[in-house]
């Protein structure tokens, strides 16, 4: 047999008849079908995929398949107008190397709390109270039963988070409530979706300063929620055992800007030093460790004006800041590429709401409350 | 088996269509398929790739070539797999994902797959099943309770079953 010693094709040598058609999609074994599937977004294999075909039904409708997709996608941020535009939401994420916007189909008629896994919390417009968990890609929701709000200022948030032992998804509630000789007290209570009935009490040990009202920023992490407290501590609750612990928050950063922000795995600190750059800490959640991992330098922003970081995409490689005062646009800044991109909202970013969010297929189907 | 002379060792691919390609050994063993022949010492005659005709055969072989030229750079080889697939029809990429499945190319396989994904997106249930040459194996009552599973989805939307 002839060989060629060149690298070029030798293409003219024995050219026979096709013996097949042009292509042979149709032997498109499971398992690369199921390849493909997993790079589509929720919505489509959701509205469409499921449609092709009863094998596409079967293999699409497994935990397996859910799973494997939620694994899969790049989580993105969920941006919601809070000023009662709360239908405008859309998912901002990066494909491509490029920040993409998009619509969702569902309609939110109220404002987000939170969001774990594809899963959002949110109010139920009809009553202030009621709280309803939806995954918008798939329009199902869930009803959640309201926790007991009586004496309880609005100084409130909620979270939901994942207990990947469990599989079950548990949602936090924090409050400030009046106690019998009128102080104000921070509370946490909580509810694991489908099992309990009513909304349990954390036991708060007496590790922080419990008076009167302090500026506190809510945080969730794999598995974790956190609370920074006045800016002198981290309260960090294990929602898998339920248990909250203190720990201080790095010294020596008292009259700058900082952040906390999460980056998915960790509580991630950002503080903005004088030679425009930022010192990121990062806290592991188990021990409430804090250690200096980088430095960001913060450069090639500083032509953009006084920027606010939101949130990180890209599990920490990049950095989403809104701008100040009356701007819609918001710049997202790859910290290893020094990439600069920015996208803009209907409305200035100061009127939103940014949290992190994975459109995925995952349901509570079978759950009941 | 490495050349022991340092000049570049080629070997040669047959298509199941009976063309034949060279190939150099280094940019070839990018598939795992081959590159066990070559550690197994089956590499010196003809390598012939039953399963892969000479069109999508060519191909591959210039994202091999194309690809081992790249030094170890994530980042210019992603660029390079989004140029070289960016022109390729669906019936291309079909092709190209069984191929790149056949020789074990990991890499390929991802990239093609989400290509296939890209070019999927926004269309129709119609659209999805002519490419796959998938029938339609749903009876009207099944579709009609998979519709009803979905009721949020189809609330206030037109149906546009083909296109």
């Amino acid at each position: 047999m002839a060989r060629s010693n060149d690298n070029s094709h030798v293409r003219n040598f024995t050219r026979s008849i096709r013996k097949r058609g042009s292509t042979n999609i149709d032997s498109l074994p499971d398992e690369l079908v199921f390849q493909i599937l997993l790079e589509l977004p929720a919505e489509d294999i959701y509205d469409s995929a499921t449609f092709v075909c009863k094998k596409w039904y079967k293999m699409i409708n497994t935990d397996n398949f859910i799973n494997a997709h939620l694994q899969h996608s790049t989580p993105g941020l969920l941006i919601q107008n809070r000023t009662h535009k709360y239908d405008r939401a859309v998912f901002a994420a990066i494909r491509k190397g490029k920040i993409e916007i998009s619509k969702f189909g569902y309609k939110f008629t109220d404002r987000v709390l939170a969001s774990c896994n594809g899963l959002v919390l949110n109010h139920y417009s009809e009553d202030n109270y009621a709280l309803q968990i939806v995954n918008p890609a798939t329009k199902h929701r869930l009803f959640v039963t309201p926790p007991f709000t009586e004496n309880v200022s609005r100084h409130n948030s909620f979270g939901i988070v994942h207990v990947a032992s469990t599989m079950a998804y548990k949602v936090v509630h924090t409050y400030f409530h009046y106690t019998d000789d009128y102080l104000y007290t921070w509370g946490c209570s909580l509810l694991t979706v489908g099992v309990d009935t009513y909304w349990r009490r954390v036991h708060i040990r007496p590790v922080f300063p419990e008076t009167a009202i302090v500026h506190t920023t809510q945080q969730t992490t794999q598995g974790f929620m956190h609370w920074v407290w006045n800016n002198v501590c981290v309260l960090t609750l294990n929602v898998e055992t339920e248990v909250i612990t203190s720990t201080p928050v790095p010294r020596g950063y008292k009259h700058v800007r900082k952040w906390y922000l999460s980056k998915g795995k960790s509580l991630s600190l950002l503080v903005l030093c004088e030679d425009s750059s930022f010192d990121v800490w990062e806290m592991k959640s188990e021990t409430g460790e804090w250690t200096k991992t980088y430095k960001v330098d913060f450069e090639p922003l500083s032509k953009y004006g006084r920027l606010t970081p939101v949130a990180w995409l890209k599990h920490g490689e990049v950095l989403v800041l809104s701008g100040s005062d009356l701007t819609r646009v918001c710049t997202t800044y790859n910290v290893l590429t020094r990439e600069i991109d920015c996208f803009e909202l209907d409305d200035c970013c100061n009127d939103h709401i940014f949290k992190i969010h994975t459109n995925s297929l995952v349901s509570l189907d079978g759950i009941e409350v | 088996m490495a050349a022991e002379t340092g000049t570049p060792t080629t070997l040669t691919l047959k298509s199941n269509d009976d063309e034949l390609f060279s190939v150099a050994e280094s940019a070839a063993i990018l598939s795992v398929t081959i590159r066990n022949m070559v550690e197994d010492g089956c590499a010196g005659g003809v390598i012939p790739l039953d399963n892969v005709d000479g069109k999508t055969l060519a191909s591959v072989i210039t994202y091999m070539n194309g690809i081992s030229a790249i030094p170890a750079d994530e980042e210019k080889k992603k660029s390079y797999r989004d140029k070289f697939l960016s022109d390729k029809d669906f019936e291309t990429l079909a092709d190209m994902v069984l191929a790149a499945n056949y020789l074990n190319m990991s890499c390929l396989m991802d990239a093609v797959s989400a290509k296939i994904a890209q070019v999927m997106e926004k269309k129709s249930v119609g659209w999805v099943r002519r490419k796959f040459g998938i029938e339609n194996d749903y009876t009207p009552e099944e579709e009609a309770a998979v519709k009803e599973e979905h009721k949020w989805t189809f609330e206030g939307v037109e149906t546009d079953d083909d296109n």
